[in-house]
């Protein structure tokens, strides 16, 4: 029969003489493993439950404060509008500044992780590997202070200065997970593709970097996000502005991380207030953005 | 009696026939010597067996035919390989010619994970400037029809190759290979991820394509050897683990009457 539940079938097939030592009460050596085994489980699944506790009390209390000013009018508005101040300037500045971030970032540190995954001898990507890993350690506000030592203090303060700060910051990002997503690609494609005869160059291209591709993109979302949640660089480089800045990079320019610590100092109930719902707005993209790429990253490993 | 193939001197003047020579060729890893003085004239159109032990360094040999060998970090050559009398380590000769005129299939089938069947048949075609569709698709189809393939797939070409079984993968390898027209075909040891059925497609398509082809087999299965080849080069490690020639023959010579002790010992199952 199928349905012959497993113990009753293994004693059918075992023959059980008088005493067999399966068949023993279990020791006290044993009870006592059973007694931890299941205590070890219990602790384990609270440390599991206290790990996500943070983040689920994070996005509670930011939406419990913040809901009652998020409007329509928060997300159509400037800060700088009289009658009714929203986040208009910030949203606007956090999606100029990022992008232009993510081109600087992403282009050079693309070619960065492909000479590092492709190129480079083993002890030169060993040495650049480990510089890269102290630049991603680096204080973001370092970042903004060489900016700010520089760009800002040649040119003065700028969405453009502001962007190269996120840049500097997100630069590591890109090269880093590059890298590992390329070193994932199996050598035996790179050795066909040459074996055709196809350059090396040529190799990396069509061959490697194609079919890594998907890893690629979580690269630069991750980096895109990475950049759209810091606030240190832009305080000494963009700086911020409550009125609407779009296109003209040469001005200041304000950005959701820095709306939301700028308005939590202004002394008014309301502008406090704004500063949570831009705290939603920031949270819901940023993790919009790591949930789409945590997902992706499931099919995204190179077969 | 089928009469032995004209010299690589008649070839010559007929247009390229895959004649490769190799003359006191060695391979090295940095300063470790993998292959140790060989020299063989290979037949063209005609299929020829390298065998041996593991580590014997035949998989490196074959290798330094189609200049893969330096792809690998420390990888030096000494010696003379010549395809068609030309020495494919001149000056001024781009290994990329070379590997387009020798070409290659690996132990594991490797198609690209993230081209169409189509465009693994058509991707060393492409780099040759071949991108009109239309000639593009007379090469895939004629290439895969080499390979005996097309019958199974021509339906679904824009399906992944690595949708394929592993026996298939193969024979889409040896398309992809085969479609950029190289004079010799390389193979190291293509059967031994497959099934016996699909080893027995492969062996079949070997002696198929052998009158295109200078096909040389890496293989570890001396059946298999005697199976497809029309000579064999029996290959061992010396005491300093270079590998080097015992041996090279016709098959049924070489199997049924060894000149050399190590060779005996080695088809007879003695020893390897």
């Amino acid at each position: 029969m199928a349905d012959v539940p497993m113990d009753v079938a293994s004693e059918a097939l075992l023959p059980v003489r008088g005493g067999s030592r399966l068949l023993q009460r279990p020791s006290g050596r044993e009870r006592r493993r059973a007694r931890v085994n299941r205590l070890a489980r219990v602790v384990a699944g609270l440390a599991a439950i206290i790990t996500i506790a943070p983040l689920l009390a994070i996005i509670g209390y930011v939406v419990a404060r913040g809901l009652p000013t998020l409007t329509m009018q928060f997300l159509q508005n400037p800060a700088a509008n009289p009658d009714d101040p929203g986040a208009l300037n910030a949203i606007a500045g956090s999606l100029q500044m990022v992008p232009l971030a993510l081109v600087f970032s992403g282009s050079l540190g693309l070619l960065a992780g492909i000479y590092l995954a492709e190129f480079a001898r083993p002890a030169v990507a060993q040495a650049f590997g480990f510089i890269v890993d102290v630049l991603l350690g680096v204080p973001s506000i370092i970042a903004g202070l060489l900016v700010y030592s520089t760009l800002v203090a040649a040119v003065g303060s700028s969405a453009f200065a502001g962007s190269v700060a996120l840049a500097v910051v997100m630069f590591p990002v890109v090269v880093r997970t590059t890298e590992e997503v390329l070193r994932l690609v199996p050598g035996s494609l790179r050795e066909a593709s040459l074996a055709l005869g196809i350059p090396v160059w040529r190799t990396v291209l069509s061959v490697v970097l194609r079919t890594a591709r998907a890893g690629i993109l979580t690269a630069l979302m991750l980096a895109f996000a990475r950049g759209f949640g810091e606030t240190a660089p832009l305080l000494f480089t963009a700086r911020g502005s409550d009125a609407l800045n779009v296109g003209d990079l040469g001005s200041t320019m304000s950005a959701l991380p820095l709306f939301v610590y700028q308005n939590s100092r202004l002394p008014s109930k309301f502008f406090v207030s704004e500063a949570w719902s831009a705290a939603i707005v920031l949270l819901a993209i940023v993790l919009l953005i790591n949930v789409v790429v945590r997902g992706r990253s499931i099919n995204a490993r190179v077969d | 009696m089928i009469p032995v193939m004209d010299g690589p001197a008649a070839g010559a003047a007929a247009g390229p026939t895959g004649a490769l020579r190799l003359e006191g060729v060695h391979a090295f890893y940095r300063s470790f010597r993998a292959v140790r003085d060989v020299s063989l004239s290979v037949r063209p159109r005609a299929v020829t067996a390298f065998i041996g032990p593991s580590g014997c360094g035949k998989s490196t040999l074959l290798r330094t035919i189609n200049r893969m060998h330096e792809t690998i970090e420390g990888g030096r050559v000494e010696g003379r390989i010549t395809v068609d009398d030309v020495d494919i380590y001149r000056k001024g000769i781009e290994a990329t010619r070379v590997r387009r005129m020798v070409g290659m299939v690996f132990q594991k089938p490797n198609p690209f994970p993230s081209m169409t069947i189509f465009d693994n048949v058509a991707s060393g075609v492409r780099l040759g400037g071949v991108n009109r569709r239309h000639d593009l698709e007379l090469v895939v189809e004629h290439s895969l029809r080499r390979a005996a393939l097309w019958d199974e797939v021509k339906d679904k070409l824009r399906e992944p190759g690595t949708s394929l079984s592993g026996g298939q993968q193969q024979r889409l390898c040896i398309a992809r290979a085969i479609a950029t027209e190289p004079e010799i075909l390389l193979l190291d040891e293509p059967c031994s991820a497959l099934d016996p059925i699909s080893t027995q497609r492969i062996e079949e398509l070997l002696r198929a394509l052998r009158t295109d082809y200078t096909i040389i087999i890496v293989t570890h299965n001396l059946q298999q050897a005697g199976r497809v080849s029309d000579e064999t080069a029996f290959f061992t490690m010396g005491e300093d683990r270079a590998g080097y020639l015992v041996e090279f023959a016709a098959t049924e010579r070489l199997f049924t009457s060894p000149t050399q002790r190590l060779t005996a010992e080695y088809v007879e199952g003695r020893f390897g």
